[in-house]
């Protein structure tokens, strides 16, 4: 089991320098001077003034030494500090990174309850217009953009109704009903696609589990249905959701640049966006390679998980 | 490195595509007659969706009953009526001229980003799938580097190194899907691969690149017909989504994702012109993956032989 922890974890090494290298040359290959961008319409720095400035920020170095310097940095702890605001990004993520975190968890919350239970439901039920109310609310998830979701969900319920306003953040620990109303109608934005996905997938698994021989056999033996299914097809069926589950992790965090813009919410996803409109370099790399990150860490969670879950992988 | 790969590869589409396939044709047999109707009803729906989609992407603008762009102040923001079935926008713009002609803007980039993905992803998946050793190594290393990303953060990275353009979103969106497209292939190479006749075909000595052509490739084009036009869907709201945050389309260009963000300020007071291009794109990417469903149902070899 270790060794299969240990293997695993070394496999990350790669990936994470192969996003960290993509992201570097696309960061570095986006038009535009940033120590002009920084320095804004102000045209009266004289040459040595942005030649300074540059230096300072070890813009004028080599590439690879600035790539080396960077991923030095980054090892270690320190992502850097924006070209902009000269904070450091430690600081800013550490505000930033508890909004979309909220906002991802609850996302995948509201999204797997209904997915599991009705993506179960509509397995156990095929053919039934429970399986069709299931298959059609999945084909409608996942052809709706979450953009315009979340407007009918602002014209509903914030300019409609009244009921929920529909831009702003407040942090949960500071108000939590204020937050928890400021956060909802964008989780649901951003759960629709993640549950349509899942709903589908799960419906899939359990027919796909309940149609095996050992399942035949347990009914076969006598057991009722509801001990077939929770004792020998849900477990069997959870696996490869989980995993779909992780992996869905990931557009996820990629819809949260769009629906933090849409709620004006000071997550990282509305960071990210503002910073490759600004060309904050260091912002884009570091933030960027902190999702992806975030992302491999989820991977490698589900697949431990899944390991531990399922003995047959751990001997692979 | 590779155990894991093959394990997403075979067993995991994102969607549950295949296992949804299988199951859907195993038991087909002992479905009730309407329930493959109803299947078949939704296919054909796809089929019609996206007919009538390629129509008005050609013919559109002759439809169109005002110029894209043209603008009658004195109806701005008025109320679906007999002159404007959907109301006309914060300029007085015809939103049906409007949702007309950026039907065209949706296809082109539906159908040249997804052909720069199937070209990426077919060369570097069969490259992978067949000749496996490092090559498969550096190749799958590369897919699992490009999944690790959000795809649209990867989008807005690349349109922001590529320049802001209507064929830079084309060539972005068909990068950042390209994984899924070696993914798919690599996958179908690697079972064709173990098959005799391929043996066979090594074994009289037939030049690699002429197994590859007249072998694999014929043998892949199923699932890669089905992908593609599961792909299409995700291009579209690729498209749409970029086009909301104003990358891709400058202002007056009537891309679909662009009306529905221009007249989000508007909501309150018309609220239709964000509700018709947004179900325009909800429709249109309901279309391809129904067809998309339909044809792999209908195409996938592997479910072929098993009905």
């Amino acid at each position: 089991m270790l060794k299969f922890i240990i293997r695993r974890v070394l496999m990350m090494i790669p990936i994470l320098l192969g996003v960290s290298l993509v992201t570097f040359i696309i960061v570095r290959s986006i038009p535009g001077d940033p120590v002009r961008v920084l320095l804004g319409a102000d045209a009266r720095s004289t040459p040595e003034q942005i030649e300074n400035i540059r230096r300072s920020y070890g813009l004028d170095q080599p590439l690879p030494v600035q790539y080396i310097k960077w991923l030095g940095h980054v090892v270690t702890g320190d992502l850097g500090q924006s070209l902009r605001t000269g904070r450091p990004l430690t600081q800013e993520l550490g505000m930033r990174l508890p909004v979309t975190a909220q906002l991802t968890v609850f996302a995948a919350i509201l999204g797997t309850i209904p997915a599991v239970i009705f993506g179960v439901l509509a397995a156990i039920r095929r053919n039934t217009k429970l399986d069709w109310m299931t298959t059609l609310t999945a084909l409608a998830g996942i052809s709706v953009p979450n953009f315009f979701l979340a407007t009918l969900l602002v014209l509903l319920f914030s300019f409609k109704l009244r009921w929920l306003p529909n831009v702003g953040y407040k942090p949960f620990f500071d108000a939590p009903l204020d937050n928890l109303q400021l956060m909802i109608l964008p989780a649901v934005s951003l759960a629709l696609p993640f549950m349509a996905v899942l709903m589908r997938f799960t419906r899939s698994a359990v027919l796909e589990v309940m149609n095996q021989d050992f399942v035949r056999v347990a009914r076969a033996k006598g057991l009722t249905q509801g001990r077939v299914i929770r004792r020998h097809v849900l477990p069997n069926a959870g696996i490869p959701v989980l995993t779909i589950a992780g992996i869905q992790v990931a557009a996820l965090l990629g819809g949260t640049v769009i629906i933090e813009q849409i709620f004006a919410l000071p997550g990282v996803g509305r960071y990210i966006y503002e910073a490759i409109s600004n060309r904050d370099y260091p912002v884009v790399q570091s933030v960027t390679l902190v999702m992806a990150a975030i992302f491999v860490l989820v991977s490698l969670i589900v697949d431990v998980l899944y390991a531990v879950l399922d003995p047959r992988l751990r001997t692979r | 490195m590779s155990d894991v790969t093959t394990k997403t590869t075979s067993t995991l589409s994102p969607d549950g595509a295949l296992a949804e396939a299988t199951t859907t044709r195993r038991q087909s047999s002992r479905a009730p007659w309407w329930h493959t109707l109803f299947r078949q009803k939704l296919a054909l729906t796809g089929a019609i969706i996206v007919f009538i989609f390629a129509l008005i992407a050609l013919f559109g603008p002759l439809l169109a009953p005002h110029g894209a762009t043209e603008q009658f102040p004195e109806l701005r923001l008025t109320g679906p009526s007999w002159a404007n079935p959907f109301g006309s926008d914060e300029f007085g713009r015809d939103i049906l001229s409007r949702l007309l002609y950026g039907a065209r803007i949706s296809f082109q980039v539906g159908v040249i980003a997804v052909a720069i993905s199937a070209v990426i992803g077919v060369l570097l998946g069969l490259v992978a799938g067949y000749f496996g050793g490092w090559l498969d190594n550096l190749v799958s290393l590369l897919m699992d580097v490009l999944f690790a990303f959000p795809t649209i953060l990867l989008a807005i990275a690349l349109m922001a190194m590529l320049g802001n353009s209507l064929g830079n979103v084309m060539i972005a969106i068909g990068i950042v899907n390209a994984p899924t497209f070696m993914r798919v292939v690599r996958g179908s190479v690697l079972s064709v691969r173990q098959t005799t006749y391929i043996e066979s075909a090594v074994a009289v000595g037939a030049p690699t690149s002429t197994i590859l052509r007249r072998h694999i490739f014929p043998n892949i084009t199923a699932p890669l017909i089905v992908h593609a036009s599961l792909n299409f869907a995700t291009a579209v709201l690729s498209e749409a989504s970029l086009a909301y945050l104003g990358l891709g389309n400058k202002p007056p260009s009537p891309s679909w994702g662009s009306m529905v963000s221009s007249s989000y300020g508007f909501l309150q007071l018309a609220p239709w012109a964000a509700i018709v291009p947004g179900v325009a794109i909800g429709i249109t990417v309901l279309g391809f993956n129904l067809l998309g469903d339909g044809l792999r149902d209908a195409l996938d070899p592997r479910l072929r032989s098993q009905g």
